[in-house]
């Protein structure tokens, strides 16, 4: 939901994928399907990106891109929940403790980022964004 | 060494921001789009990667569904076995021809009254059947199929060849030719049809119940992980490389068993969110998309902090009643507490119901998250069932907070029930041969003697007491004779249940299987006979031999009590392992006096259990067959199992053994009654 209202408030094609992420996610959650949920947070994400390339500001960006990622976590969660335990058992605790931890890495490192962004958004050099770049590409090959 | 190249460009990065000068390199804006494009490329590589690799999950057992037995019947070469002795032939069609025969002719000579010869030459000319295409399989005239027939051949009808569609016609045409009695079958209704699909069948091969390979996988790690380094991880109450069933947690203290840590690849791939908001960031040259590439940095960050979770667990299981009565539903009580010093973010319980009890109310599984020193309860109820029902080992698959790394582990935690039914005796008498001890009771014999009922008279011999000399003929004729009555003795009674794997059928998946009707009948029938001043004893015609000698007395009731209950002979799955049935018969011999009734308690669904009550009475112990009906009517297989059984029986009662055929659906009281009022005296 905030991924669909972060985004899609700014562009009538991130709106467009959003909903159908969100449709799909949805789906994914009735049917118990992993790449339904995979495919509608895919969907989610796609409409963040969409919202920032016509030009959002950041945070919003971010904060769709954050949830896109939550809102997969937390369903194949959910489904993986289900595989163990059935429907009848109670799950409710081991869910919201997931989902707590996700969403709080979500909302801080979006805090870091948008600050980091609003500390240095007086222009750089291209050198040193440039190489920032690389190091995150880098990194995050790394991290895997 | 991505990692020391990334952290030398992040270096260099923050030295350009700090001083512009130092970093005088010339980067164009192409360059810029050069490393879009690389991490686009290299998100792909992820994706596929992820796409690549399974998801590593641990699976859970289903120990709710109680394990159901199989249909009798099987497949139709199997159905059709019983009517033929070789089982050599090597073709599939041949044997089931021979077999459908074979059949035939028995059903033609025993109900329609025909001599074997009879019976062939009705076969050959095909007048036997109203059904063509049966007359013509069995050798009679091929059939004129009308237009509708044809097309409905032509179709093609539910499964199967045309040839194994013909053999079940034939089948069914046969068994209509018996009429045997109807009963009303057990139908499933679809709910419970499909809690028993679910559910594992008895002797399907696949395991019923995967604890135990757990349990035994998991003791595998165990004594691999103390040697290791990360033995530190590895939690024991009691000594785990003892192997011994570790006792159960009075003090809290459980044996537990666990695997090494694995990643469970939760998050694997999630840079992929990082890279192509990099990728897109950098080639639509907008700041805010690259930004929201530090949110895919962060999670793969979180990703990477995850560290294997600790299992240091006390559980500990109560029963409400640890020796209810059958039928009645018992609470189980879990509590779970966090012993360690650690809190457990992501815990998931699967308790070890015994696959011979049913889950009645909740689920014995829980999801939860404990601190350190926290706990918590997890409730549920099961039916209760003869036998004793030992709990398995629970079942807990902890992970660290982001879901990446798991760890499986059973934890023991010993709890038993302990179901043992009341000795109620039968309300008919159990029918009994002719055939007694010396010991005074109440089988009726053909000898003369003492007692109550008039036997015959002889001549009279000097000794023989004043009150039996037959006065009136001494007045009429003034002769002296004796009067003899018939003896009353007691029987000594051996009762035989028949426990190999073939016998463990039910007419559904909801109904008891005939083994456990069996051993139920057997109490009673023990029961009774020791009411009435016999000695029985009880033995199991199976793989595990259970074997109590006729005897009579109190302790003698209480022990034949607790094995009909707890013996392994009896339980309410098979026993796994050969059988020697020559060789248990000469152990029968040997241990058995001459004379000893058997009462033989067999679904009669083979021909082998019909073999062994003929030779049992051939061996000079009278015999009765009481046969619980496991046959139902619902495809031709089993119509045709349940053809078999009838002859059987008819068979065996001809050659001079009783069987009292219980229905599936009626008490044993009423079966017996039945019987009783059949044959009078």
């Amino acid at each position: 939901m905030i991924a669909v209202v972060a985004s899609g408030s700014y562009s009538w094609s991130a709106l467009v994928c959003g909903l159908l992420g969100l449709a799909l996610v949805g789906l994914g959650l009735v049917r118990g399907s992993r790449s339904g949920i995979t495919a509608g947070a895919v969907g989610l994400f796609v409409g963040a990106l969409v919202a920032g390339a016509g030009g959002a500001p950041a945070l919003a960006v971010a904060l769709g891109v954050a949830a896109a990622v939550v809102t997969w976590d937390v369903g194949t969660n959910a489904i993986d929940v289900g595989d163990h335990l059935g429907r009848e058992a109670r799950t409710r605790r081991i869910e919201a403790v997931h989902a707590a931890a996700s969403i709080s890495v979500g909302v801080v490192t979006t805090g870091i980022g948008y600050g980091v962004y609003r500390a240095t958004a007086a222009g750089q050099p291209l050198a040193a964004l440039v190489l920032l770049l690389i190091a995150a590409v880098l990194l995050s090959s790394a991290l895997a | 060494m991505l990692v020391i190249a990334g952290v030398v460009a992040f270096a260099l990065g923050l030295v350009a921001i700090v001083s512009p000068g130092l970093a005088a390199l010339a980067l164009d804006r192409v360059f810029v789009s050069v490393v879009g494009v690389v991490a686009l490329l290299q998100a792909l590589r992820v994706v596929q990667a992820r796409r690549r690799r399974d998801l590593t999950r641990s699976r859970t057992p289903d120990p709710e569904a109680l394990l159901t037995a199989p249909l009798p019947g099987g497949d139709l070469d199997e159905a059709l076995g019983q009517f033929t002795e070789s089982r050599r032939l090597s073709y599939r069609r041949t044997r089931a021809e021979r077999g459908l025969r074979a059949a035939a002719i028995a059903v033609l000579t025993e109900y329609g009254n025909d001599s074997e010869h009879d019976a062939e030459a009705r076969l050959e000319r095909g007048t036997w059947t109203d059904d063509p295409y049966a007359a013509a399989f069995l050798g009679g005239p091929p059939p004129e199929p009308s237009i509708r027939a044809r097309l409905r051949a032509a179709i093609g009808g539910r499964g199967g060849s045309r040839f194994e569609r013909n053999a079940r016609r034939t089948a069914n045409a046969i068994v209509d030719q018996a009429d045997l009695p109807s009963r009303s079958t057990a139908r499933a209704t679809d709910d419970a049809r499909k809690r028993a699909d679910r559910g594992p069948v008895i002797g399907s091969g696949e395991s019923s119940f995967s604890f135990d390979a757990a349990s035994r996988r998991a003791g595998v790690a165990v004594t691999n992980g103390a040697d290791t380094t990360d033995g530190s991880n590895i939690t024991d109450g009691a000594d785990a490389t003892d192997g011994t069933r570790g006792a159960n947690g009075a003090d809290g203290t459980n044996r537990i068993a666990s695997r090494d840590p694995r990643s469970t690849g939760h998050w694997y791939g999630v840079s992929v969110v990082a890279l192509v908001s990099i990728g897109v960031g950098a080639l639509v040259e907008q700041s805010a998309v690259l930004l929201a590439g530090v949110v895919g940095v962060g999670f793969a960050a979180y990703t990477r902090s995850a560290t294997p979770p600790n299992i240091d667990l006390s559980i500990d299981r109560t029963l409400d009643d640890e020796r209810p009565a059958p039928g009645e539903e018992v609470e189980v009580t879990l509590t779970v507490a966090n012993e360690g010093d650690r809190s457990c973010p992501d815990l998931r319980l699967v308790d070890g119901v015994p696959d011979t009890l049913a889950v009645a109310e909740g689920s014995p599984r829980l999801g939860t998250a404990l601190r350190s020193g926290e706990e918590t309860t997890l409730t549920y109820t099961v039916t209760a069932r003869r036998g004793v029902h030992a709990f398995d080992s629970t079942l807990v698959i902890a992970r660290d907070l982001t879901g990446s790394i798991e760890r499986e582990s059973v934890v023991e935690t010993g709890t038993e029930l302990r179901c043992l039914p009341r000795l109620r005796a039968t309300a008919a008498p159990v029918p009994l041969r002719e055939s007694a001890t010396r010991y005074a009771g109440q089988v009726a014999t053909s000898t003369g003697g003492e007692g109550v009922e008039f036997h015959a008279t002889r001549e009279h011999r000097p000794g023989d007491p004043m009150n039996r000399i037959d006065w009136r003929r001494r007045a009429r004729t003034g002769e002296f004779a004796t009067l003899e009555f018939r003896e009353e003795r007691a029987a000594t009674v051996l009762v035989v249940i028949d426990t190999r794997e073939s016998a463990y059928i039910a007419p559904g998946p909801e109904t008891p299987h005939a083994v456990d009707r069996a051993v139920d009948a057997t109490g009673r029938v023990f029961a009774a006979l020791l009411d009435e001043g016999n000695r029985a004893g009880i033995a199991a015609f199976g793989p595990d031999p259970c074997w109590l000698a006729p005897d009579t007395g109190v302790d003698h009731r209480t022990r034949v009590r607790e094995s009909l209950a707890t013996d392994p002979a009896f339980a309410s799955i098979p026993q796994r392992g050969a059988f020697r049935s020559r060789q248990w018969l000469r152990t029968l011999r040997r241990r058995l006096r001459t004379g000893t009734q058997v009462v033989f308690l067999s679904p009669l669904c083979d021909e082998y259990a019909a073999t062994v009550a003929r030779r049992l009475d051939a061996y000079g112990y009278p015999t009765t067959v009481i046969s619980p009906d496991p046959t139902t009517d619902r495809t031709a297989e089993q119509r045709l199992t349940r053809l078999g059984r009838a002859l059987r029986i008819t068979d065996l009662r001809r050659a001079g053994v009783r069987v009292v055929d219980w229905p599936w659906d009626d008490s044993l009281d009423a079966a017996l009654a039945r019987f009783a009022e059949r044959r009078p005296g």
